[in-house]
């Protein structure tokens, strides 16, 4: 079976720039992909060539088996594309906006205006705001016409650039779960700087830093690999003592407080503790808070979030992953 | 040319939505009626206007006005079109770039040249249709007026008018693909329709210009000898046709 996504060494440059530097990826469908990345990594760019609106400076890459510089128009009958900041005739409705969208893809008048309903609703969008004119409509609603727009043709590969980034926070867990329902029949590549929603959705994860591939691995496997263990512990007293003793002991990589504790609880502290060894750190703890007269309220290894493994490998690798890190 | 089809739907929709082919249809019926009765009423007009500034003096007009004037007039005032073609279309596909609607349609099955020709076709198409517009009520107006118009004649006048409106309605679209934005695609167009008007004054060279063809038609109308009028209608059609062309190269490798 054919990979939905390939590039080879992709690169794009802006005169002395590298936006984007020898890109290596391979995205096997159904399912979705998270491209992750802080602002500016190069994301965009990357996409921005992935669907022909830039050229790579070099490299290849491969849509859906298919080479698009070959036959464009044959890759893009089967591709759906939403940008970072999709845009619109002002003009136009939304739904007059889907029916162009179906005239360009072939569909007949009766068959784009059944599918441009069904994504109208399927994308949220209220059914009076259907026929007024895109103009006058919010942020939201417009980044879910670019969604239902990106669907139009039952593409086998949709490419998402930021897909949630104007949505309100009920907004963001609606597009999700479209995506993620999506996600089961066709293969979505999503962009996202926010790691939350890249954590939720997707199976397998690339994350760029400064046009370089980091790591691209399947999110789980990841977030066990990639971050030391961590520890939280929740203590009652004073515990400057104890943060001072555990700061200087060997087993202890990275300390800090949590800040988000019940409010209730005014003499309770919380403890996150980045440790060499879990199993020494397990031991070691409860008797390190016991020698220093203070009480244990609650001891449990952390789970680790996208977002430890992005600040890790991102706090590591200021200037570039180390061959550790890639697992390579 | 996959995509031109729908891509022309949308354009006529859009000309109709954002008034563009109303502005065009008054502006083209204006100067079609407007010009033989601009004609007629002139020596009333000017006999008024100059009535209390003679100094009792008698002004005589020599000569009343007839069809050759009418169609001059209508010459004279046809002669301002092309600003508004040009003014009409500058934007039409700057402002996609810059407002990013361009990149939405060229990721779907749509050639870029598809997209500059629909550009292209709508507003030849109804710049066609204002044409016949303006011309017919020109010659309604000008018979009821002053009597017969030869109409072989005003019929080939009226085709060179077009092509005229057709060479700015390119010149518009090669400044809205190679400029940046909708300010300097519109000093592109502009820009170049000044040059152009320019250098139809060049004596010998200025005759096979776009702005020379404009004279020629006068010369046409007003029954003078037309050397030139042939060589610089096809002047202007290979030069329209070459602007549409650089454009679709230079869209072809824009990057957006």
């Amino acid at each position: 079976m054919s990979l939905a996504l390939e590039t080879r060494g992709l690169t794009r440059c802006f005169g002395e720039l590298r936006a984007v530097d020898q890109l290596d990826l391979a995205v096997q469908g159904p399912g979705v992909f998270g491209f992750l990345g802080a602002n500016g990594a190069g994301k965009t760019t990357t996409i921005r060539m992935l669907v022909g609106l830039l050229r790579p400076t070099s490299g290849e890459l491969r849509l859906l088996g298919e080479s698009p510089g070959a036959d464009p128009l044959a890759v893009r009958r089967r591709l759906g594309y939403l940008p970072q900041d999709p845009a619109f005739h002002p003009w136009m409705s939304g739904e007059e906006y889907l029916l162009h969208v179906g005239d360009l893809f072939g569909l007949s008048r009766k068959e784009a205006r059944l599918r441009a309903h069904e994504l109208l609703e399927r994308c949220g969008l209220e059914k009076p705001a259907w026929r007024r004119r895109v103009g006058g409509w919010s942020g939201g609603m417009k980044q879910r016409l670019g969604i239902a727009q990106a669907l139009m043709n039952r593409p086998a590969l949709v490419i998402l650039d930021e897909p949630v980034s104007a949505l309100d926070p009920l907004g963001r867990v609606d597009v999700l779960g479209l995506v993620e329902s999506l996600g089961r029949e066709v293969t979505l590549f999503m962009s996202s700087h926010i790691l939350a929603d890249i954590e939720r959705v997707c199976e397998e994860v690339a994350i760029l830093d400064h046009g370089k591939l980091l790591v691209h691995e399947k999110t789980a496997s990841l977030k066990r690999r990639a971050v030391r263990p961590t520890i939280e512990c929740v203590v009652r007293g004073d515990a400057a003592a104890l943060e001072k003793a555990l700061a200087a002991a060997p087993w202890v990589e990275r300390l800090e407080r949590l800040e988000r504790l019940d409010p209730t609880a005014d003499d309770a502290i919380g403890l996150r503790l980045r440790v060499r060894d879990l199993a020494e750190a397990e031991l070691a703890l409860p008797k390190a808070v016991v020698e220093h007269g203070l009480r244990l309220v609650s001891l449990s290894p952390a789970r680790p979030s996208l977002e430890d493994v992005f600040i890790s490998l991102i706090d590591r690798s200021p200037a570039g992953p180390t061959d550790e890190e890639v697992g390579a | 040319m996959t995509g031109f089809l729908p891509l022309c739907r949308k354009e006529l929709l859009e000309q109709l939505r954002t008034h563009r082919l109303l502005v065009l249809a008054v502006a083209f019926v204006l100067v079609g009626l407007g010009s033989p009765l601009l004609a007629k009423a002139t020596p009333d007009l000017v006999s008024r206007f100059a009535e209390d500034d003679l100094g009792g003096m008698e002004l005589v007009i020599v000569k009343e006005p007839g069809v050759r004037e009418a169609l001059f007039q209508y010459h004279k005032n046809f002669a301002m079109l092309p600003l508004l073609v040009i003014l009409l279309n500058v934007g039409a596909i700057a402002s996609e770039k810059s407002r990013r609607i361009a990149p939405m349609a060229l990721v779907k099955p749509v050639s870029r040249d598809a997209y500059l020709l629909a550009k292209a076709a709508v507003p030849a198409l109804l710049t066609l249709g204002g044409t016949l517009l303006s011309a017919s009520g020109c010659l309604l107006y000008t018979t009821a007026l002053f009597g017969e118009v030869d109409p072989a004649g005003f019929a080939v006048a009226n085709a060179l008018l077009l092509l005229v409106l057709l060479f700015y309605v390119a010149l518009a679209l090669f400044g809205s693909v190679v400029a940046p934005g909708v300010a300097s695609a519109a000093g592109v167009g502009i820009g170049g329709f000044a040059l152009i008007s320019l250098a139809g004054a060049i004596p010998g060279l200025g005759d096979y210009t776009p702005a020379g063809l404009l004279s020629g038609v006068a010369d046409l109308i007003l029954g003078r000898a037309t050397p030139h009028l042939a060589a610089a209608a096809l002047v202007t059609g290979l030069a329209t046709a070459a602007l549409l062309v650089v454009a679709g190269r230079v869209l072809t490798r824009q990057e957006l």
